[in-house]
């Protein structure tokens, strides 16, 4: 944490997530996750959103079996949470786990009216990728057991 | 005395006669014999005329002109020349055939990458939603 950031985390917890995105986009995967836990720590594991996002970071690089459990574990601590649910689901589809991301999808629809406009639209795409009766060829990455 | 029978699956039916040749068979060696014939006669012609001409008044000209039609006759492209005409629509044929294959193809090639791009977009939509929705997560943070 730097100094503006004791002064006002709410700023700095913002800061490091958007800078944590940033370095994904640059593939610098590592850096983002150790600031998704920084914020993660700074929450005391009060918030869903940095775990969220590290998981789907993971899933992003291909460390799919990371992602998967870290996504679950945030799925279990904020059950109520519709972020993770829909993040989890896309992470099984991507898997080729299909009927677990259905599982997903059905329990974050149950979630879905808490949830932001950019959620619901999120949830809506990707029910119309993924469940549709044509969903996309994209190559399921192996992943063992978890 | 002609008996039908039962073409390919799929095909017409064709007609047998008592030589053992269906109709379009023996519709094929009759024009291709009437050719024949018909190439012997104008050669026959052509020849007479030649011999001939030198004893006619003015037949110096009509000798050339005879052995110009000779020499016609003998440079006539193959396509022409009526046993070569046959060929000529089997080959167009297969050409059209070869055509209609290959518009089939196409066709399917199109649609393919229609579908592809139904795809592309659709995911492209999804990437660009996710990236929406956690840049809104993260500026709604709350403390």
């Amino acid at each position: 944490m730097n100094k503006e950031g004791r002064s006002n985390p709410e700023f700095d917890v913002r800061e490091a997530l958007s800078r944590a995105y940033l370095l994904v986009s640059w593939g610098h995967i590592d850096p983002a996750l150790e600031l998704c836990e920084r914020v993660d720590e700074s929450f005391e594991g009060g918030h869903p959103l940095p775990q969220t996002l590290a998981g789907g970071f993971l899933v992003g690089a291909g460390r799919m079996r990371e992602g998967l459990q870290r996504l679950r574990a945030t799925v279990r601590r904020f059950p109520a949470a519709p972020m993770p649910h829909i993040q989890f689901a896309e992470a099984c589809f991507l898997a080729g786990r299909h009927r677990q991301g259905h599982r997903a999808m059905e329990r974050a629809r149950g979630v879905l009216d808490e949830a932001s406009e950019e959620c619901r639209l999120w949830f809506d795409s990707l029910e119309a990728v993924w469940m549709s009766n044509d969903p996309p060829a994209v190559t399921s990455l192996p992943v063992g057991p978890i | 005395m002609t008996q039908r029978i039962d073409g390919p699956p799929g095909g017409p039916a064709g007609q047998v006669n008592q030589n053992g040749e269906t109709t379009g068979q023996t519709t094929k060696r009759v024009k291709t014999k009437f050719g024949k014939f018909m190439d012997r006669v104008a050669g026959g012609a052509l020849s007479a005329v030649s011999l001939v001409a030198p004893a006619i008044p003015g037949g110096k000209l009509v000798e050339a002109a005879a052995g110009g039609l000779g020499q016609l006759r003998d440079r006539a492209p193959e396509g022409l020349v009526s046993g070569a005409r046959d060929d000529s629509l089997q080959q167009m044929q297969q050409m059209q055939e070869s055509n209609q294959m290959y518009n089939l193809q196409y066709f399917e090639l199109q649609q393919q990458a229609q579908q592809d791009n139904r795809q592309f977009k659709a995911m492209s939509n999804l990437m660009k939603v996710r990236h929406d929705t956690a840049k809104s997560a993260i500026n709604n943070m709350r403390a």
